[in-house]
């Protein structure tokens, strides 16, 4: 491989992991469209998260109250790790992922899909707590 | 030198051989069976996927039929009262292919081959602990020692099963939470 190549070769590795960086929150709200107010929206979330629409369910039944902490899946027992960023710095880092677990945890939790407004209600909840 | 016969016979050899290094399972632990129970799962997607939620059951505890059952889309709207469906073709087909390739109908281990013996041919379940080889291995457990809140139900494997994650199920791994003092037949 010539000097040039391994250079270049360099330069596209480094562009790939700038790419996988964190997450735009903003560029996934608007994914979802919302174009709502962010100023209260975090409080909000936290409110929703013990709210049981259907008797037994809600995001604390698996997660808990304190996001630092772990959970424990209601059915299988499954320790969950921490949904904190700041205790499990994993989370909210994939745009795959946050989608993935807030249509089926909005599922299992409402038995529907979530609304922009809630799915931006719980991930400002998650992130700043 | 050689004959046309012996360099036939000397050729299947060397491929058998050559091809059972390669391999997996190989024909002399399929004769006598595997000391482990099961594979343990060594599949990135599947521990993601599976294991979020539950043990990341090793695909050799059921029959490949039962994981096509399983894995059917509308089953997976109702996937023991949670809507799994998966969105991403890619993601799914490689879960299908990694359960079917590792299922028990696949694997030469000791307890996949016993499951596999234990289900009737017209039968495909979808509870591991409905077959009947695992429903024997807890007969005798006392029933509250399982629906307590430690335990919850047989499905709970790693709550007894303390090497389940790497699907070793001896006896010798078995810790039954608050089963000090209580004795029961062990099958």
């Amino acid at each position: 491989m010539s000097i040039k190549k391994r250079y270049l070769l360099i330069i596209a590795l480094f562009s790939v992991g700038s790419v996988a960086g964190p997450v735009d929150f903003t560029q996934l709200y608007d994914s979802w469209s919302y174009d709502g107010d962010l100023s209260s929206i975090a409080t909000k979330g936290q409110k929703m998260w013990s709210d049981e629409m259907i008797p037994g369910r809600s995001c604390s039944s698996c997660h808990g109250n304190d996001l630092s902490r772990s959970g424990e899946h209601v059915k299988t027992n499954k320790v969950i790790k921490p949904l904190s960023p700041k205790a499990n710095p994993k989370r909210l880092t994939k745009v795959r992922k946050i989608n993935k677990w807030l249509k089926r945890n909005c599922k299992w939790t409402y038995k529907r899909e979530c609304t922009t407004e809630e799915k931006v209600s719980f991930i400002e909840f998650i992130r700043t707590n | 030198m050689f004959n046309k016969y012996s360099s036939i016979i000397l050729f299947v050899v060397v491929s058998f051989f050559s091809l059972q290094s390669q391999s997996d399972s190989n024909i002399w632990t399929y004769i006598v069976g595997k000391v482990k129970s099961s594979s343990p799962v060594n599949n990135e997607l599947y521990l993601e996927e599976c294991g979020a939620c539950h043990l990341a059951y090793h695909p050799g505890l059921l029959p490949s039929r039962s994981w096509i059952r399983l894995m059917n889309p509308n089953e997976l709207l109702d996937h023991f009262d949670e809507d799994i469906s998966f969105d991403e073709a890619p993601i799914y087909y490689s879960l299908i292919n990694y359960l079917i390739t590792n299922s028990a109908d696949q694997s030469s281990h000791r307890r996949s081959r016993k499951i596999l013996r234990s289900i009737e041919e017209s039968d495909m379940p979808i509870r591991i602990s409905d077959t009947r080889y695992i429903r024997r291995k807890h007969h005798e457990i006392p029933k509250d020692l399982i629906t307590q809140k430690e335990v919850g139900s047989l499905s709970n494997c790693g709550a007894c099963h303390r090497s389940a994650d790497d699907a070793s199920f001896d006896d010798d791994n078995v810790r039954v939470p608050n089963s000090m003092f209580r004795l029961w037949d062990d099958d």
